[in-house]
């Protein structure tokens, strides 16, 4: 089975339509529209606060927009909360990863968790892809290691470790490339790339720009 | 199903590699009772109606006391965020963590809960009412607990709103538990009051999951 080449089966635009944000009376941004085509690139870009990660967590449905709203296909996200969290893999600015935990352990937690995040027909193999996914990572060697005890680059590995391991078709990541090394950022671009060939959808804040060849690639700046 | 016991079998490996965490709100209810009893130098007739009371309060304030532990830490690492965009059902993943959460404190005052008793001088088989009333009152404090847990987890300092949310709730518990025990002293049947116990626990374990999903939605947004 070689799932890099085959394209995902839910895949759909992913669009948003005046979206306004307001925090402390001071609009972070305001009347945005974008959308977002599967297989592109989204690099939202901006100065320190100027909203990005709020942005993004407005398109991933968990904070509400001050006005406007984000669709998924033809309907607005907050009317199918489940469906699109089926096909969405978000890692925060806050990573999600418990550090009393092995690697193994939350990947493990995060593989169920994610349990119907794809096609049925890999569900039962995604426990058996965890080493697989922790060896494309770099962090195979790591499976027994406390997450307290792996450094920030290796950690952010991690995070995304669970992108791979749901197989969804949008992936919203919030300053992906803080903390990797050279490879590292290789290995995220990598990912991207492929990622975007399968007609998945990326949404990325990033300061660094992103070397991805062939990908449909667009900036959003908000400041 | 499977989505329960991996999140229920996460927060009791948390709990176990956390001991302090575990054993801190457990030392509480030891410590309080403890000092009662100094405090107290009643007869011991005296203190034998006091007793159910005193080990009530106690168990009140150490589940208090660790319920703000529930999903702290799963807010702060962004543990919290991917259990909502998960497809599993959040109500399912909050009920785990009240079952955990009752594992670690509820249970294990459950446990040790009699023997103080008995130290304030109850007979064996008030100490075994003590007991069930026990088993059957402190997961309705963690699941109540939750919902409060839940709506103030948003807040840097929640722990005040925390005890004034939830202490009035915990109240019909405290009230029918303590008075279970001193109506069985007395030797009257205790049947009904044991019923209403079982009621505020199925009522409690049904719907506070819901309200307590819908309270962390709330909160991380």
């Amino acid at each position: 089975m070689d799932k890099t080449q085959t394209p995902y089966a839910d895949t759909n635009i992913v669009s948003a339509q005046k979206l306004s944000s307001e925090k402390q009376d001071r609009w972070l941004f305001k009347d945005i529209s974008f959308s977002i085509k599967p297989g592109q690139i989204f690099h939202i870009q901006g100065a320190n606060g100027s909203g990005k990660t709020t942005l993004l967590r407005i398109l991933c449905g968990l904070t509400r927009s001050d006005s406007g709203q984000v669709m998924w296909g033809d309907k607005p996200i907050a009317k199918q909360h489940d469906q699109y969290h089926t096909q969405l893999s978000y890692v925060g600015h806050t990573d999600g990863i418990k550090q009393d935990l092995t690697v193994e352990e939350n990947l493990h937690v995060a593989a169920v968790l994610a349990q119907g995040k794809q096609q049925n027909n890999h569900a039962s193999n995604k426990l058996a892809n965890l080493d697989a996914t922790l060896k494309q990572v770099g962090l195979y060697k790591k499976k027994l290691t406390f997450a307290h005890a792996l450094s920030a680059g290796q950690r952010r590995r991690l995070a995304l470790a669970r992108c791979l391991l749901s197989d969804t078709s949008i992936w919203i990541l919030d300053e992906p490339l803080t903390a990797l090394d050279s490879q590292g950022v290789a290995l995220v671009e990598e990912l991207l790339e492929t990622h975007t060939q399968r007609k998945g959808i990326a949404i990325v804040t990033s300061h660094q720009t992103l070397n991805i060849s062939g990908a449909h690639y667009e900036v959003l700046n908000l400041s | 199903m499977n989505v329960f016991i991996t999140i229920l079998k996460r927060d009791l490996i948390l709990a176990i590699r956390h001991r302090a965490e575990l054993l801190n709100p457990m030392l509480f209810f030891v410590l309080v009772i403890v000092l009662f009893q100094l405090g107290l130098r009643a007869k011991p007739e005296v203190l034998v109606d006091f007793a159910p009371a005193i080990v009530w309060i106690a168990a009140l304030l150490s589940a208090l006391l660790s319920l703000d532990h529930m999903f702290r830490s799963d807010m702060e690492d962004g543990a919290l965020e991917q259990m909502i965009i998960s497809t599993q059902a959040t109500s399912l993943l909050v009920l785990a963590k009240i079952i955990a959460h009752w594992i670690i404190t509820g249970l294990a005052v459950s446990l040790v809960g009699p023997l103080l008793g008995m130290m304030l001088g109850l007979s064996f088989d008030a100490t075994k009412i003590l007991f069930l009333t026990l088993l059957i009152g402190t997961p309705v404090l963690s699941a109540i607990g939750s919902i409060g847990v839940a709506l103030t987890v948003g807040l840097r300092r929640g722990g005040v709103i925390l005890s004034l949310l939830v202490l009035p709730l915990f109240v019909p518990v405290l009230i029918f538990a303590s008075q279970t025990v001193t109506t069985y002293i007395a030797g009257y049947p205790i049947a009904a009051s044991i019923s209403f116990l079982i009621a505020l626990l199925v009522l409690s374990l049904s719907l506070a999951p819901w309200a307590t999903a819908a309270a962390l939605r709330v909160s991380v947004s």
